[in-house]
């Protein structure tokens, strides 16, 4: 761009340079002014185009949005306005000033004074030229007295007494007869024309002023000389006087300042046109020059802000990469530091932030390890009780998703009416009744998993007025259900020993008493003790089952665990029944093997099968329906029967022992088989039936290998 | 820049642009009036006249002392029966023709040789007279060939004075002399 000035300025100025020369009209670049002139046009258009297209530039850099193209624009336009101004003004008072001074070398009162010399020259030349036909018409009167032989001789003489230069006499046909000369040069003059000739045999005399080669006038007058004889021809004579000197060197210089003056006059225009071309030229090279320097610096200015601005972008996008700083000390450059500065500074907050950020997510995860490990529920809650988060533990226990607790308000879990919502307005409760203190409480709930023990307690976070909460939820029916087991254990174990001890000698003492007595008795009181002692015998023999029954209770006998076939075994069990009842089995095929000690499932097959046996006694149509099923990883199988079904009331204890409806038994055939599967990993359900009878499901693991198999 | 000359600078940018069809379009006043081809012993020789007629500006810048120069040219070529022409001899000569106030006298002078001429008429005439020029030697010449003479006459504009040179380019129907190119075809 700087080249491009320099090479424009030196152009322009060359081009002016010989423009004025050539105003000058000097024998330089003859021939050549139009491809000047040309060029040179050419070079004002062209660098108004350069001005228009670098203006161009300017405007599609902003219309595209190029940072910095706008300070370049306003730079352009200040430098252009602080050229275009006093450049115009310069321009108009120098085209003003031509015009006036061009202008001014013309004057009328110039022309009449040259075109008045030229007159009085013309007349003194006249008057010269008069002078000289006068003389050499007189030589015609005297040349013409003399006889045409004494003509010749007399040439000379007359010639000296006219004081005429050359004298020359022709004949009629021009061939010339004598010459006579004062001059040195000795050269003959040219002869008359023909034209003239003819004209004078005409007896018309012609004169004539001729500028010769050395600057001087010359008069030529040529005369007829008529003679008298009519034998002889008549003769021609011209004359050949010279114009004084001075007088020819005065009038030609006239002639040439008013031809000069006259040239001048008609080329003031182009001599305007020359100097206005050469003025634009400079206005154009000086308003290009500005313009591009102005173009160049404000590009210049602005490329350090353009980084800047590009740095400014990376930062936006998280790019914390340094900007190349400009070595410059002005201001520009401390910027750069500066934002480099900041930059760096950034990225450094940037770096810690992101540690924090990592540590706190490591924690959080960690936390939530921690929680979705605990097997107690943990709820957080929001001062008004919204929930912020539950952990899956806390979901499992209330057996709903996890989704449907977080982000509610405590009221708004579950359904209305719901137990769910009962147990959370519960807790809702509590919560408003120790708004600044813990409090547990021991709740029964009935989620869709079945009936729970929940240990609620709940906690304020902080001691502040509005505090976050905290409840912790623990599923205790296990723990509550072991208790109660094992409370039934050591009471069954010992009511077996303390009865079963005395059960013996009561045997034994009513055995001897009839042995003792009986002979000395009458027969019909023989008959009563023998009665009695049946009775004794009989009740103590039931008593002892009772004990036993009691004592299997308390102490199962621990598993040994097989490779079991489902369907075989309950097969097994069900051919006892056969002849019983109507039996319905549908039994699913390729049932997966269970890890089971097979006694002790057959008992369980055996104490369901008894309970619905006993259930359908009373009914008309009795029906038990056996079935197995896989239900993914387990395999279940169902007894069902057409009886009364289980009471309301009883299902929360059915597992416990003697809680029954029967008249009849121990009590314990549920609590058995609760116990069994229990130590299975299995799970027991009681529902009722479509038919309104009672449905007993039992789930076990399926076996996968061997190899969990002996693990077990 | 006042409107005047504003007015003139586009002229004269208007005239530049206009100067190469201009060139072909000007009214030529300069016209052949005859020419002829005629052989004498050595070369053959070509006669006859420009009928010159100057315009007003002319004849004013004549009379004002401007010296007009006029140049004629003379292109020669043998016509070549399967070829383009084979171009021989081209000539020019210049023919100034100048007024002298003082004498009102009109001067025209042809390679050297100056003739004087009480009017423009005469002076015009001798201007536009082409004076026998030798344009072929016939010691060249080819037997059963056809030549063709190519002939021009126009005004140089770039021997006058440069200022008025600049009028010239600016206003060019008014400066512009030029016959354009005539032939004439000698058998020999």
């Amino acid at each position: 761009m700087i080249y491009l000035v320099a090479f424009s300025l030196l152009l322009g100025s060359t081009l002016i340079g010989l423009l004025v020369a050539a105003a000058d009209n000097t024998a330089f670049f003859t021939g050549h002014l139009t491809l000047l002139l040309v060029f040179t046009l050419a070079t004002v258009f062209g660098l108004a185009a350069l001005i228009i297209y670098q203006g161009f530039v300017l405007v599609r850099r902003i219309r595209v949005g190029v940072f910095g193209a706008k300070l370049t624009a306003r730079l352009f336009l200040i430098v252009g306005l602080m050229a275009l101004v006093p450049g115009m003004v310069v321009y108009g008072v120098s085209v003003q000033f031509l015009v006036r001074s061009i202008e001014s070398w013309f004057d009328v009162r110039m022309e009449r004074a040259l075109e008045g010399g030229l007159a009085l020259g013309r007349s003194a030349l006249d008057y010269v030229r008069r002078e000289a036909t006068h003389s050499a018409e007189g030589m015609a009167r005297q040349l013409s007295d003399l006889s045409p032989v004494l003509q010749v001789a007399q040439l000379n003489q007359l010639r000296e007494s006219m004081g005429v230069q050359d004298v020359l006499l022709y004949d009629d046909s021009g061939k010339l007869l004598g010459f006579s000369s004062s001059g040195r040069s000795g050269l003959l003059p040219k002869p008359p024309d023909r034209g003239v000739l003819w004209q004078v045999r005409m007896q018309q005399p012609w004169s004539r002023l001729e500028a010769d080669d050395s600057g001087g006038i010359n008069v030529h007058v040529v005369l007829p000389v008529n003679v008298i004889s009519l034998t002889e021809h008549m003769r021609i004579l011209q004359v050949i006087q010279p114009v004084p000197s001075q007088l020819a060197q005065d009038t030609q210089q006239v002639e040439s300042a008013r031809q000069g003056y006259q040239e001048l006059l008609l080329s003031r225009l182009g001599l305007k046109r020359l100097y206005g071309i050469a003025l634009t030229l400079a206005l154009t090279l000086a308003l290009f020059s500005a313009f591009t320097l102005a173009f160049v610096l404000s590009e210049r200015l602005a490329a350090p802000l353009r980084v800047l601005a590009r740095g400014t972008r990376a930062v936006a996008r998280g790019d914390f990469s340094q900007v190349t700083s400009s070595h410059s000390g002005d201001e520009l450059g401390q910027l750069t530091q500066s934002f480099n500065r900041m930059t760096r500074q950034l990225a450094d907050a940037r770096a810690a932030a992101n540690e924090s950020h990592d540590q706190l997510v490591m924690a959080n995860a960690y936390l939530e390890g921690v929680l979705s490990s605990v097997t107690a529920g943990v709820v957080t809650l929001n001062a008004d009780l919204t929930v912020r988060l539950a952990n899956p533990a806390a979901a499992a226990i209330l057996a709903v998703d996890r989704e449907e607790l977080e982000g509610r308000p405590l009221e708004a879990w579950g359904g209305a009416g719901a137990e769910l919502a009962r147990f959370a307005a519960d807790m809702a409760r509590q919560f408003r009744d120790h708004p600044r203190a813990s409090w547990r409480e021991q709740v029964e709930l009935r989620t869709s998993a079945g009936p729970r023990s929940l240990l609620a307690r709940g906690t304020p976070l902080s001691s502040g007025e509005q505090p976050d909460y905290v409840l912790v939820l623990d599923d205790v029916s296990q723990l509550i259900r072991a208790q109660r087991d094992a409370a039934w254990g050591e009471a069954a174990r010992r009511m077996a020993h303390e009865i079963k001890n005395p059960l013996t000698p009561i045997q034994l003492s009513a055995e001897r008493l009839e042995a003792k007595l009986s002979d000395k008795l009458e027969d019909a009181d023989r008959a009563t003790l023998a009665k009695a002692t049946a009775t004794i015998v009989g009740q103590v023999a039931a008593m002892k089952g009772l004990v036993d029954a009691f004592a299997q209770y308390a102490r199962l006998p621990s598993a040994r665990i097989e490779r079991i076939d489902l369907n075989v075994l309950i097969e097994e069990v069900l051919h006892l029944y056969e002849t019983s009842l109507r039996l319905k089995v549908s039994l699913a095929p390729e049932l997966p093997p269970v890890a089971a000690d097979p006694a002790l499932l057959r008992q369980v097959v055996v104490n369901l099968m008894k309970n619905a046996l006993e259930a359908t006694h009373n009914v008309s149509e009795p029906c038990v329906c056996v079935r197995s099923r896989r239900l993914g990883d387990r395999v279940e199988f169902c007894i069902e029967d057409n009886g009364p079904g289980f009471p309301v009331e009883l299902q929360e204890r059915l597992f416990e022992p003697y809680a029954t409806t029967k008249t009849k038994g121990t009590g314990l055939g549920l609590a058995v088989v609760k116990k069994i599967v229990d130590e299975h990993h299995g799970v027991i359900s009681v529902e009722s039936a479509e038919n309104g009878g009672a449905r007993v499901c039992v789930s076990l693991p399926v076996l996968e290998d061997r190899e969990d198999m002996k693990n077990a | 820049m006042p409107a005047s000359s504003r007015r003139e600078f586009l002229i004269a940018c208007l005239g530049l642009a206009l100067l190469a069809l201009a060139r072909t379009a000007s009214a030529e006043t300069i016209q052949l009036v005859n020419a002829d081809l005629v052989p004498n012993a050595e070369f053959v020789l070509l006669e006859g006249y420009f009928d010159i007629q100057l315009s007003q500006t002319l004849e004013n810048a004549l009379t004002k002392g401007v010296n007009l120069t006029f140049v004629q040219e003379v292109d020669t070529s043998r016509d070549r029966d399967w070829w383009f022409s084979d171009t021989m001899d081209s000539f020019n000569r210049s023919v100034r023709l100048s007024y002298n106030a003082l004498l009102r006298q009109y001067l025209v002078t042809v390679a050297g040789a100056t003739s004087v001429h009480e009017t423009l008429a005469d002076a015009l005439r001798a201007a536009g007279d082409l004076r026998a020029w030798q344009v072929l030697n016939l010691k060249n010449l080819h037997r059963k060939s056809n030549y063709r003479v190519q002939l021009h006459m126009y005004l140089d504009v770039t021997q006058l004075p440069k200022p008025i040179q600049v009028n010239a380019l600016a206003s060019s129907p008014r400066w512009q002399l030029d016959s354009g190119w005539l032939e004439r075809i000698f058998k020999y």
